[in-house]
């Protein structure tokens, strides 16, 4: 059952709050957990497509799995947000949606998640049909704008942004890579028949 | 442990018995690390003996509980991460500890710290401490007035500004070796002339009724309540006067985020995020404590007088 990817980032906040690293400020720690697990598995789902279309084809269902598992932990964060730092305060929530930009991009982001998990099923596909395809295509604008997100947070050193960066990077190629890999294999296809 | 002798205190300013036998099981969990840090034995037994004495500005908020206080701290001469100051600081030596006075003053050179503080006429003060990030503790501090500890060194008319640079120990200071670091070591502060001089910013050798951990700036940390907690250099081994504003080290980072006053102002946000309110720690997972942050840290009273006419949003 691949869904059980979903309960992955359990064990290590479980470790981390073992550690005590939880004790002194819960709110920043929770953030941070969910966030970094968000962005990781969205970096995740990005890699299926391409494996998929380079003949790996086991990778594409993983695809949907990762990207929900990104969509709910990115609600998560959101939501811890709006618990542990504003306490719920919606007059503060629109206040910080508006003056801070680190904020709105990331709560963007979180729409474009949001949308594509409330259409990652059958029906929406069938519902849309090309425009399905398009839409989820929010998945690059989701991309960019939480890697800017990021970028405006840090605080001390860009090193761990460096490193999501650079994956991003590397994703990138390798995106470009199985197009091409893929237009070959149906070119050499339509050489044959 | 030092006996605080009690005059007429409310029973809400005086810190809770399980805080102070809360440490003793603490210092045991601690381990090695502590041990080594607390090589400084000589401070100890000053400590110990010399009877702190209950100072003035004793807080009336709930005051952390020092396992909170001395496990999260910003200290990045051992590393970025929160834990890092406790994990990383086992090499630190504390003993011999020497600081350097010097500047526009008379009285110039390198005295050690156990003849720079009177070690005879200490006080504990319990002091909130702000940190830019929005968090905040509360946290009983045992040192001396900054001014009563500078003005025997005599500084001159020329002395507009006191500046303070933080100890350079790469073999010691795991923080110091890293490559991504921000900061360009040593870490650097500065107050005015009136903010060293005010009786609120205190010299501090020690913390919780016993002498300061490496991971809170041991053997010697400067603490300015109503300022972010960056100004509050940690580990101090020079002390100068000097005519020109000094060149601190968050300012150089980003100067369009920290300022040299970096005075607590709720109404003054971060560039990226608002000052307006902050969480106070130790949290717990179902409640986080955000409390409304006061302008100056709660201490309006007694220092917007330095400010009168300054316009804090351009001075931030």
């Amino acid at each position: 059952m691949r869904w059980v990817v979903l309960l992955l980032p359990i064990p290590f906040a479980v470790y981390n709050y073992s550690l005590g690293f939880w004790l002194a400020d819960p709110a920043a720690e929770l953030s941070r957990w969910s966030g970094d697990w968000a962005l990781r598995f969205l970096l995740a789902s990005l890699v299926m497509g391409p494996l998929a279309r380079a003949g790996f084809k086991m990778c594409f269902p993983w695809r949907k799995v990762l990207g929900v598992t990104a969509a709910i932990y990115a609600l998560l964060h959101g939501f811890v947000f709006v618990w542990l730092y504003l306490s719920f305060d919606m007059g503060r929530l629109v206040t910080e949606l508006v003056e801070r930009p680190y904020i709105i991009v990331g709560a963007l982001a979180l729409v474009a998640l949001f949308i594509m998990l409330l259409t990652s099923n059958q029906y929406s596909r069938r519902k849309l049909g090309r425009r399905w395809l398009k839409l989820h295509q929010l998945v690059f604008v989701a991309w960019g704008l939480v890697m800017l997100h990021f970028f405006w947070l840090v605080r001390s050193s860009y090193d761990t942004w460096a490193k999501y960066f650079l994956a991003s990077i590397l994703i990138v190629i390798l995106r470009m890579w199985a197009a091409r890999k893929q237009k070959n294999r149906q070119a050499s296809k339509k050489l044959r028949s | 442990m030092s006996v605080v002798k009690r005059s007429i205190i409310s029973e809400s300013e005086v810190t809770p018995k399980e805080i102070y036998n809360e440490r003793r099981v603490f210092m045991k969990r601690a381990g090695a690390a502590l041990a080594a840090s607390l090589s400084g034995a000589v401070f100890a037994e000053d400590l110990r003996s010399s009877k702190p004495q209950v100072g003035p500005f004793r807080a009336t908020d709930n005051v952390t509980p020092k396992a909170a206080a001395t496990t999260y701290n910003n200290f990045y001469e051992f590393g970025m991460n929160k834990s890092d100051p406790i994990e990383r600081s086992g090499e630190f030596v504390t003993t011999p500890w020497s600081v350097n006075i010097g500047g526009e003053c008379e009285r110039t050179g390198t005295i050690g710290l156990e003849d720079l503080i009177d070690f005879n006429k200490l006080e504990e003060r319990i002091y909130r401490l702000r940190c830019v990030e929005a968090w905040s503790m509360v946290i009983p501090w045992v040192g001396v007035s900054l001014s009563d500890v500078l003005k025997p060194f005599g500084p001159n008319s020329k002395a507009k500004y006191v500046e303070f640079e933080t100890v350079v120990r790469k073999e010691q200071m795991p923080g110091q070796r890293d490559r991504y670091s921000v900061i360009d070591w040593p870490y650097r502060e500065g107050l005015t002339i009136a903010e060293a001089m005010h009786p609120l910013t205190m010299l501090v050798v020690g913390a919780y009724g016993e002498t300061l951990l490496p991971q809170n700036g041991a053997p010697l940390r400067l603490i300015v309540p109503w300022k972010y907690g960056f100004k509050s250099i940690k580990s101090i081994v020079s002390i100068r006067f000097t005519d020109r504003q000094p060149r601190t080290s968050w300012q150089e980072i980003a100067p369009r985020e920290y300022g040299f006053y970096a005075n607590v102002n709720p109404n003054v946000s971060h560039p990226r995020w608002s000052q307006a309110t902050e969480r106070r720690l130790p949290g717990s997972l179902f409640q986080s404590n955000v409390i409304d942050t006061q302008m100056f840290n709660g201490y309006a009273d007694q220092v917007e007088g330095l400010y009168k006419g300054l316009d804090l949003r351009k001075y931030y």
